[in-house]
């Protein structure tokens, strides 16, 4: 059964993915890179958070499977440091496309780290 | 949003899957299987983004479609917590090289997969405009 939760999990991680995206647009009148910024840093923070939990806690695998792979795995996304990347080096600037990826991979490290560091795994 | 709940429910179980027959040890081992998962995740979104883009193909006005397999099932394929939430504890435990290979492999692994995906797609570098990404993928 546990399969059936993770799906469940995944198909509410992937509407919430799609509702956080649609709130960023709503706000910064469009598309804007910060919006993505904000999904994947608070989806790391959360992961941290529950694996730091699992390490730390033994928090029970299947809360992990259910939760961080189905819920959270599914609400963050890669496409904004590849995808978005192109689109901003063929625009033009590829040193601005990788300061993009580099600065959003270096946030969602720090999110994470503090997720980790609170349940005193790190 | 049905359609992206759906796939999205699809692309989890698929990652799931995969990540459950091939286990690597958090903060221990470099974690090859999400890699790869993100890395085919980038090759398809590279490939439907192109399909759905042409603008006169059989598939343009599908938009319902479009959103099932982008933001769906790709968006539910490929993820960015994991492998993030195991780069400190890599560095915790002194593997510093695989924590650097890992946002390295992603970024350039993922961008060259994506342009693959766009080529295979029928993109055309110097005819055609970037397809616009919307909806969450």
């Amino acid at each position: 059964m546990i399969w059936a939760a993770v799906a469940l999990a995944g198909a509410l991680g992937s509407t919430l993915r799609l509702l956080t995206l649609e709130i960023g647009k709503r706000i910064a009148g469009g598309h804007s890179p910060w919006t993505a910024w904000v999904l994947n840093c608070s989806g790391c923070f959360a992961l941290g958070v529950v694996l730091g939990l699992s390490i730390e806690q033994g928090l029970s695998p299947d809360v992990v499977a259910v939760i961080g792979s189905g819920l959270i795995g599914s609400y963050t996304i890669v496409s904004p440091l590849t995808y978005d990347a192109l689109v901003i080096g063929i625009q033009g600037s590829w040193s601005k496309a990788f300061i993009h990826s580099v600065g959003a991979i270096l946030a969602c490290i720090t999110s994470a780290s503090i997720g980790l560091l609170i349940c005193g795994a790190l | 949003m049905v359609v992206v709940a759906i796939g999205g429910s699809m692309g989890t179980l698929l990652r799931y899957q995969i990540l459950l027959n091939w286990p690597v040890t958090l903060g221990e081992e470099f974690p090859l299987p999400v890699v790869i998962t993100n890395l085919i995740a980038s090759l398809f979104l590279g490939i439907f983004l192109a399909v759905f883009h042409q603008p006169h193909g059989r598939w343009s006005t599908q938009s319902n479609a479009r959103a099932f397999l982008t933001a769906g099932v790709v968006g539910g394929l490929a993820t960015l917590s994991l492998p993030m939430v195991d780069i400190p504890l890599l560095i915790k435990n002194g593997y510093l090289v695989w924590a650097i290979l890992i946002p390295t492999a992603l970024l350039i692994g993922g961008t060259l997969t994506v342009i693959v995906g766009l080529l295979i797609g029928g993109w055309r570098p110097h005819h055609d405009q970037l397809p616009a990404e919307e909806e969450g993928q």
